[in-house]
């Protein structure tokens, strides 16, 4: 286990870092007052965000049921469902359905950044491109996301410009603009290539097994419909009771980050398919033949069973506690682990890499109530900040 | 370090019992009352906090220091302490006097019947929860607890964000239900009808998180401020909203604690240049980072100033 020092330098280094000093200054700046004015012309989110947090009290209090009718729900909608326990089987669900030296487009996802599913499928010798576009300058930087929803902060448009240079990009660093039409071109060819589009899931609903996603680049668009297979995976805990909570989730998340409503809202449910000739339902027309399914566990069920963190999995993965934490406006997710940052990302850490991860860090939490006070989901952060100290005090004086 | 304190001398840092307790002969309040003004020393170590966070921001810059290990052995003594640590200004100190002063005489006027315990009177052993030592916490609670019980104590007064969530939520949440009724004093003021005239100038509210967001001590701190005449001014971060001082890891990570409270103090001066706090810890932090730039003023001092 890291001890309180070993953090505390990694904090003030952050502190150091200009380039992440000022992509969170921009990120904080602009974000907050975008949020509490979409919050405020829509006040009906607010009980939406409560409609929400019942649906899943509801399923997380009957996971067990909800995963296994979720499944059959896919495979009655003609999609593959699959479950994984650990990443392990994910990666073999993968090894089977991608196979190697294919062509793969990647939406961003948290939770493909947590099973590093990128990394896998390069290691086993695809062409694995990242689309959107913080997360491709990411993949280029070789960093990790500093932002749930805005991975590429800590990347100036200087850095944007060099990175994108490797790819052949041309321009002055100023050409923002230029920058995002040399993306467009060169992954334009790389999703009419593509044999698998990977993504996740903001939610999934438990009746159909539609997978529900939300963005505005317009990238995922092209990721789950213009390959022949579409691969989403999904945290068990993103399951709905309904297709309407589903939905309701991902305007909840959209809200508290800010974009409301989402350019595009996707609903999947099927792979695609055409009756039109004599009314026999054929798969595969202008969209994928095949969608799979991914149920991934990864310690989330015992988390539920433990009870000490599983308030967390409540989160929609909306960012707003990273956004409004001190300390996170201060180091970025270096003040987490792996993959997760910030308030949510302590805890997030605490599940999926273990405690003596997460205690160390946890210290740092002051306590405040802020990420509580702003949380849709009203995820009670603190409290399990506490249990983390707890823990590292035990550890160190055991 | 803090902790050895704690386990030595029942408080964070090492004074002499005097520091602590010399606001209370001056305005000869009784010791054996049922009802008790609790100061858990933290205003009065406020000026000692601020000396000793210094002194740990210089270490904390240098590399290859054990921190921990190399001040743990320097500030384990009353003695090695005052070597060490800069003796706070006799200005900073007598601040913190006027203030405990001025919350006692506060509730006097409201005729509120009150003792405090004196040197006898226990840290409340926050800090060991704050740091994740429950264990510690509750042992310390335990003693606390049975020295009130053992003095008859049957109320708490509370006058810091701090001591407040301690006793009304740790406490029962550790021990079970107290013996003790525990009130802070922004809940009597704000239920007094006291009234104060002030000079025409107006505040920029600090609300402390603990107050705002644990206790819902909001609209009590603003009635008591307009009992008072006083205006103020309400920044983006505040009510629930509000912003943490840093405080909360100043041992932890002096600096990274004076980057939080500088976040702050840039927020509030675009208010104004005066603000009011309601909590010690608050006051140290955006002390440390405002400098003379802002003058910080705790509740207290501003109802001293305005009570008629
Ligand atoms: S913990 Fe709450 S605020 Fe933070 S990302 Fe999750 S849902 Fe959003």
């Amino acid at each position: 286990m890291r001890s309180a020092r070993e953090v505390a330098e990694v904090l003030l280094k952050a502190l150091e870092d200009k380039d992440l000093q000022a992509g969170l200054d921009r990120s904080i700046l602009n974000s907050i007052p975008l949020i509490k004015g979409t919050l405020k012309r829509n006040p009906y989110i607010e009980d939406l965000a409560k409609r929400v947090k019942k649906a899943k009290d509801e399923v997380l209090g009957n996971i067990e049921y909800y995963i296994d009718k979720t499944m059959d729900n896919i495979r009655r909608f003609k999609g593959v469902a699959h479950f994984a326990k650990t990443r392990e089987e994910v990666y073999k669900i993968l090894d089977e359905v991608v196979g190697s030296e294919k062509m793969v487009v990647k939406a961003k996802s948290m939770v493909t950044e947590e099973l590093k599913v990128r990394e896998h499928l390069i290691e086993r010798g695809n062409e694995v491109w990242e689309t959107d576009l913080g997360e491709l300058l990411v993949q280029l930087d070789k960093s990790k996301p500093m932002h749930t929803i805005v991975p590429s902060i800590h990347i100036t448009k200087e850095r944007s410009a060099q990175l994108l240079r490797g790819l052949g990009f041309n321009g002055g660093v100023e050409e923002v603009r230029e920058m995002i039409e040399f993306v467009r071109r060169f992954l334009r060819e790389r999703f009419v290539k593509a044999h698998v589009g990977i993504s996740g899931a903001n939610s999934v609903d438990a009746n159909s097994g539609a997978v529900i996603l939300v963005e505005n680049e317009g990238n995922i668009r092209h990721v789950t419909n213009l390959p022949n297979i579409h691969v989403s995976i999904a945290g068990v805990e993103k399951i709905m009771p309904s297709y309407i909570d589903a939905i309701c989730q991902a305007m909840v998340q959209a809200a508290n980050i800010g974009t409301y409503p989402p350019t595009y809202l996707s609903a999947i449910t099927g792979p695609s398919s055409t009756a039109d000739i004599e009314f026999i339902r054929l798969y595969g027309v202008h969209g994928p033949k095949e969608l799979h399914i991914i149920l991934y566990d990864g310690g989330r069920i015992k988390v539920l069973k433990e009870g000490i963190f599983a308030d967390q999995l409540h989160c929609i993965r909306c960012g707003r506690c990273q956004l409004e934490c001190p300390i996170w406006q201060l180091a970025g997710n270096m003040w987490g682990g792996e993959v997760y940052g910030g308030p949510m990302g302590v805890i997030w850490t605490a599940i999926t890499e273990g405690v003596e991860k997460a205690a160390p860090l946890a210290l740092f939490c002051l306590n405040c109530g802020k990420c509580k006070e702003v949380c849709p989901m009203d995820i009670d952060i603190p409290n399990m900040m506490s249990e983390l100290k707890r823990y590292y005090h035990d550890i160190r004086t055991s | 370090m803090f902790i050895d304190n704690i386990r030595r001398y029942r408080l964070p840092l090492p004074v002499e019992a005097s520091v602590l307790t010399s606001w209370a002969y001056d305005l000869e309040i009784p010791r054996d009352k049922e009802v008790v003004m609790y100061t858990g020393g933290l205003y009065q170590l406020v000026p000692y906090i601020q000396s000793t966070v210094n002194y740990l921001e210089g270490l904390e810059g240098r590399k290859g220091v054990g921190l921990a290990v190399k001040i743990g052995k320097a500030l384990r003594k009353v003695i090695d302490f005052a070597k060490v640590i800069a003796k706070p200004s006799r200005d900073a100190v007598k601040r913190q006097m006027d203030i405990l002063k001025a919350i006692a005489l506060a509730l006097r006027k409201i005729n509120v019947d009150f003792g405090y315990l004196y040197e006898e009177e226990p840290y409340s052993g926050v800090l060991l929860h704050d740091l994740g030592m429950e264990d510690e916490f509750k042992k310390h609670a335990k003693l606390v607890v049975d020295l009130f019980k053992e003095r008859g104590v049957k109320k708490v007064i509370t006058i810091d964000p701090h001591s407040t969530y301690a006793f009304k939520h740790l406490y029962p949440k550790f021990l079970g239900a107290t013996d003790f009724d525990v009130v802070n004093y922004i809940e009597i003021l704000a239920k007094s009808d006291f009234k104060g005239r002030c000079e025409d100038i107006s505040y920029v509210i600090h609300d402390p998180c603990i107050y705002a967001r644990y206790e819902n001590l909001i609209d009590e701190l603003r009635s008591i401020i307009e009992a008072l005449n006083v205006k103020y001014v309400e920044p983006e971060n505040s009510r629930e909203l509000t912003y943490c001082c840093g405080g909360p890891i100043e041992v932890l990570s002096p600096r990274l604690a004076k980057k939080v409270a500088e976040r702050r103090v840039e927020e509030l001066r675009r208010y104004g240049k005066r603000i009011l706090v309601a909590c010690p810890i608050c006051y140290a932090n955006l002390k440390r980072a405002a400098g003379e730039e802002l003058e910080i003023y705790d509740l207290s001092e501003i109802i001293a100033r305005c009570l008629i």
